[in-house]
């Protein structure tokens, strides 16, 4: 036979095997389960920590590692009485075939999902640990979270990137990232409306200024997010439901360290919360909140837009920049809002929905449920940056009664940055709690009754990725689609010399008497 | 024995066997005298201002891979990087250069039979000469070299291809085929290969118009693998200039560009060689080559030993074998370097593992003044540390941990994850009972070749013990370790701190003191002396001494320092001190040429401005 020949009967071969390898991890079938089987009594131990969750049906495959020794294990998915499937391993690596798990979690939902791990020893003898249980939710997580990757990083940056994956599979894209030796730019807090991406906003400091992008219907804008005249930049940024309006807090913070305990800190010298219409790139006071003697930060508006909730402290100094003062630690937020007409442009009274007398507590960043029932809250030991502190902790206030109490996910780490899905069911946010200096992104379900199951960390194709990420991932925020506006629409309006500049009303926030900011640009939140 | 049989055994024996001993040469002095483990640790080393040591890491699995690969060139710079890693050994460095030096011997012997040119058996030599003078030099380019003796082993397998005329116009297609992800793997080298290739079809098959219409195919595929390269990073389309580009193209190119002045010196030297040849008799012929293998292997010899040691850069060795010793912990070894062989100036870096080394060897208080100082560089914290590894150990030896760990995490954000980075956050977060966070560091550096094996059993250890009780480094930085919360607003407040919590804290002690010393505040030195024992210092180290004398001189007060008195010898010292400044006061070359080695010239030189500069 020719060498030509039996080159294409080679190649011929190879290409089956490939064919027929993939096919074969993309069926699930991990060989047959072992016939008698030790029982030890227990589930096995894995990680992450699959265990008693609450999963949505259309959650990607959450592929694990087995910490328990064994020279071969087969692990049995399945609900009920079905058979679900088989997945076999050799080093311990659970990588589940994206095909039948859909099947399977979309053919049972409302059901639990029952993990069977067997294991195999040197000498050929079978474990069966106790099965893993985790339920299926009813209700679809959004299909979307975007969130911020960087290294725990203090003062210098590099490499960091607002991103997007899809919660069904593992696809991660960049909206918007920085580069070590292409840009060195901090890429911060996005914002949708009501988790629909198409009009977004974006935050960035770097070399092309410290700006605002604002995209909307596939077009993105460049606003300058230090308002004309004034000094400090817009910060937390939430949108009205009408899509047109933003209301933005001004602050002007500084970083510090602590020679002992946790390192890093942020003091806020001042903040105030305006609202920023973005056809006519005009910022307006919210005069009932114009005491220069308090600051204001985290707005947030309720689902209806009728209310905007913020948190507020009284001002315990004069200085707007210098070193920090001793009060540092006596800095507690309450928890306020104000009723809004937006067809009107008229506020209404203000109103303290928690005060931080009642809890002791720094009460920051208010999120409202859906169905404006709960406002989901962190709450720290002080001050207004809760990624930072290890007291923070999640809060439910409920609205009709001001009752509040923390949620049973807490964790002795910070658990902070939430945010809602779409139909009120899910809650993302970012948490501490694996090892106190790396933020993962944990999802929790939230029944009708406010009862929250255990979360879960989002999953990862590589059962490993996160025992070796030096990575944080925080500022989630669910989508229900992704982001259509493309990086480099985003570049372009970086790049352009077209940047428009916020006017400001009189008695608008930021009005007090200008200073330099406190070193903004230094400036990395985590 | 005819002329043929001499050609033979030339070709056969000589050659080979000259090659042989060049990289046995190679290697016994890049083991002996180089020392490539100086490299290993000398990441970060600042040798001139202009330059410093940047040493590439390198870790196993699929990401690192992945990301290297991606762009050109990645393929060999992956590779570099992992032989690289083995510099760490100064035997497995030594061999890994000699026998690259070898790779490049013979595929420019094989480029020089393949455009058929004259004396390529001393050309071939050229390139291995170049390594060799590069590692003298202490530049780590052996990715560059790597490239180019993959560049030249390509060439000469697409060289054979040409032989005969039947395969000839298909060697020139798998050669065009090839290209694409030729370029990609070997970067700039690439284009070395092409040119070659060209000169091979252009004096091979005398097609001159082939020869040119390769070499320009070449030149767009290397510019097409750069573009595509340049536009996958988002923002280099919105940088990219036909300068910029032309600027990367030379960058890029540059091992290419360094070697063509050398393949045109041998087509130069072949066309002056064919000249003579025409006119020399036959019988001439033998006896010139016999000659000729004498004067060539003299003429290696003599060229080896130049490269070899007339571009050993000695300051870069001192600079580097004293960083050594500084990450090795050898300080006694630090200080007889710096003292045998003293630099002609001394960067922040070095301030900080001599000063280090002089406190490790007790010698601090006594001996600071030999070497030059600057109270910048005693102690930095935050950003400003970044730059200098023996500040960031300082802080940590200091128990300063927060500090610490944030220099340590802005240096992993700018200069990515490097093995030293990945240990020291490691031990910090054991130190600061953050097991989980030290094993996501640890599993990271588990991944590194030569320290992995480290990382692997602190994990077992970790598993066992979560806190590392048994670990002596752990338990000392826990035991120095601040505990009082404050906020940190400069490094003497850090010192001033450390000193408050434990005056035990030697360490701390001393580089307070030293602070003072440097910044000429006298009494806060004075008000130090008392405490001396509490620190656990058994004398009255000289400068302080010195300070006391000063202090007296000026204020006339003759404080209480419980009990310590200084020495005659230090009186008659301040007696010389006063003499001098009297006769010629502010002469700092007359205060060193008495007092060198003492307080005194710092003081004299420093203590208007730096007094000024301390007061709040």
């Amino acid at each position: 036979m020719k060498l030509r020949n039996l080159s294409a009967i080679g190649l011929a071969a190879l290409v089956l095997a490939a064919a027929a390898l993939f096919l074969w991890q993309r069926s699930g079938d991990g060989g047959p389960l072992p016939g008698a089987a030790r029982g030890t009594g227990r589930p096995a131990r894995i990680r992450p920590d699959y265990t008693d969750c609450c999963l949505p049906p259309n959650i990607a495959p959450i592929n694990f590692v087995i910490d328990e020794r064994g020279a071969q294990f087969r692990v049995r998915f399945h609900c009920g009485t079905e058979e679900g499937f088989t997945v076999s391993s050799r080093d311990g690596r659970v990588v589940i075939p994206p095909g039948p798990w859909r099947t399977l979690l979309a053919a049972n939902p409302g059901g639990e999902l029952s993990i069977e791990v067997y294991a195999r020893d040197e000498q050929g003898s079978w474990s069966r640990y106790e099965p893993i249980r985790n339920s299926i939710a009813r209700e679809e997580i959004d299909g979307y979270v975007s969130y911020r990757l960087l290294t725990p990083i203090h003062i210098l940056s590099a490499n960091m990137g607002t991103y997007q994956r899809d919660l069904t599979g593992y696809q991660q894209s960049p909206i918007l990232e920085s580069q070590e030796g292409t840009s060195q730019r901090c890429v911060n807090c996005h914002t949708y409306v009501n988790n629909d991406p198409e009009t977004m906003l974006l935050h960035l400091r770097g070399a092309e200024g410290v700006a605002m992008l604002l995209a909307r219907d596939g077009k993105v804008r460049k606003v300058d997010a230090t308002p004309e005249g004034r000094s400090w930049p817009a910060s937390y940024a939430a949108w009205h439901p009408n899509g047109e309006i933003l209301a933005i807090s001004f602050n002007t913070m500084v970083q510090f360290f602590h020679m002992a305990g946790h390192g890093r800190d942020v003091f806020v010298f001042d903040s105030d919360v305006g609202l920023y219409h973005t056809r006519s790139n005009r910022v307006s006071a919210v005069p009932a909140i114009s005491d220069p003697d308090r600051m204001e930060t985290f707005p947030s508006w309720s689902p209806d837009g009728k209310y905007l909730y913020f948190s507020s402290a009284p001002r315990l100094w004069k200085e707007q920049s210098g070193p920090v003062p001793p009060a540092y630690r006596d800095v507690k937020f309450d928890l306020m809002r104000v009723a809004y007409d937006a067809a009107t442009d008229t506020w209404g009274a203000l109103e303290t929905v928690l005060s931080a007398s009642r809890t002791g507590l720094s009460i920051l960043e208010p999120r409202v449920s859906p169905d404006g029932r709960y406002v989901l809250v962190t709450l720290c030991d002080y001050g207004a940056f809760p990624v930072f502190r290890e007291s923070s902790d999640l809060y439910f206030v409920e609205v009709a009664t001001g009752k509040y109490w923390p949620l049973p996910i807490n964790s002795a780490q910070s658990d902070s940055w939430h945010a809602w899905s779409s139909n009120g069911r899910w809650i993302v946010f970012a948490s501490k709690r694996d090892s106190g200096v790396f933020g993962r992104l944990y999802f929790a379900h939230v029944d009708p009754s406010g009862q929250v199951a255990k979360p879960f960390l989002l999953p990862q194709k590589d059962p490993e990725f996160y025992d070796t990420n030096l990575r944080n991932f925080n500022a989630p925020e669910f989508a229900t689609k992704a982001v259509s506006v493309a990086q480099r629409a985003f570049l372009a309006a970086i790049y352009s010399r077209d940047m428009q500049t916020m006017t400001f009303d009189s008695n608008a926030p930021g009005s007090a008497p200008a200073a330099p900011p406190a070193d903004a640009g230094t400036i990395r939140m985590e | 024995m005819s002329s043929e049989a001499a050609r033979t055994n030339h070709d056969q024996y000589l050659f080979p066997g000259v090659a042989l001993a060049f990289c046995v040469g190679v290697f016994a002095f890049v083991w002996r005298w180089v020392d490539t483990s100086l490299l290993y640790h000398g990441d970060m080393v600042t040798l001139t201002p202009q330059w410093w040591i940047v040493f590439p890491p390198f870790f196993l699995g699929w990401d690192f891979f992945w990301e290297q690969v991606r762009q050109p060139g990645g393929l060999v710079s992956y590779a570099a990087n992992l032989l690289m890693q083995y510099y760490c050994y100064p035997s497995a460095g030594a061999l890994i250069v000699a026998a690259l030096a070898g790779v490049l011997i013979w595929g420019a012997h094989a480029l020089g039979a393949a455009i058929e040119v004259a004396a390529r058996r001393v050309w071939a030599f050229v390139p291995a000469l170049a390594l060799l003078g590069t590692v003298t030099s202490y530049l780590l380019l052996l990715d560059a070299f790597l490239s180019v003796a993959c560049a030249l082993a390509c060439l000469a397998a697409f060289a054979r291809g040409l032989a005969s005329a039947r395969g000839a116009r298909r060697a020139v297609w798998v050669f065009v085929l090839l290209s694409p992800p030729l370029c990609w793997a070997l970067g700039g080298a690439y284009l070395l290969c092409a040119l070659g290739y060209s000169l091979v079809v252009w004096r091979k098959r005398q097609r001159p118009l082939a020869a040119m219409t390769l070499l320009s195919f070449a030149v767009v595929v290397f510019c097409g693998a750069l573009y595509l390269q340049r536009i996958r990073q988002p923002d280099e389309g919105f940088h990219l200039s036909v300068a910029g580009f032309a600027g990367d193209a030379y960058e890029a190119a540059w091992p290419t560009l360094a070697g063509l002045p050398v393949i045109a010196a041998m087509l130069a030297w072949d066309r002056v060689a064919c000249h003579r040849s025409r006119k020399t008799p036959a019988a001439r012929a033998q006896q010139d080559r016999a000659r000729g293998a004498v004067v060539g292997i003299a003429v290696l010899v003599g060229t080896s030993v130049l490269v070899s040691f007339g571009l050993m850069d000695q300051e870069s060795r001192t600079l580097l074998r004293a960083n050594y010793f500084a990450r090795t912990n050898q300080w006694t070894e630090l200080l007889a370097e710096i003292r045998s062989h003293p630099p002609t100036a001394y960067a922040p870096g070095l301030l900080y593992d001599i000063n280090r080394a002089l406190f490790e060897t007790g010698q601090l208080g006594d001996r600071m003044f030999e070497f030059p100082q600057d109270p910048r560089f005693l102690l930095q914290i935050g950003t400003d540390a970044v730059p200098y590894r023996g500040c960031a150990a300082l802080l940590l030896r200091l128990g300063c941990v927060n500090e610490a760990e944030h220099t340590a995490f802005e240096a992993l954000e700018v200069r990515g994850p490097r093995p030293y980075l990945l240990r020291d956050l490691a031990v910090i977060h054991i130190v600061k009972d953050r097991p989980e966070a030290a094993r996501v560091f640890l599993r990271r550096l588990a991944c590194d070749l030569i320290q992995g094996r480290w990382a692997r059993e602190c994990l077992e250890r970790l598993a066992k013990d979560p806190r590392l009780e048994g670990d002596s480094e752990v338990t000392e930085i826990r035991r120095r370790m601040l505990q009082e919360d404050r906020i940190v607003l400069s490094s003497l407040d850090l010192l001033r701190a450390l000193v408050d919590e434990n005056p035990r804290n030697r360490a701390a002690f001393e580089y307070l003191t030293a602070h003072y010393l440097l910044t000429c505040q006298l009494e806060e030195v004075v008000k130090q002396i008392p405490k001396l024992r509490d620190a656990g210092l058994t004398h009255l180290p000289a400068s302080y001494g010195e300070a006391l004398l000063l202090h007296c001189e000026l204020t006339g007060d003759q404080p209480d320092v419980g009990g310590w008195t200084v020495t005659p010898e230090a009186i008659d010292l301040f007696r010389k001190f006063l003499a001098v400044t009297r006769d010629s006061p502010r002469d700092p070359n007359a205060l060193n040429e008495v007092l060198a080695g003492t307080y005194y010239p710092y003081f004299a030189t420093h203590h208007t401005s730096t007094h000024e500069a301390a007061k709040p």
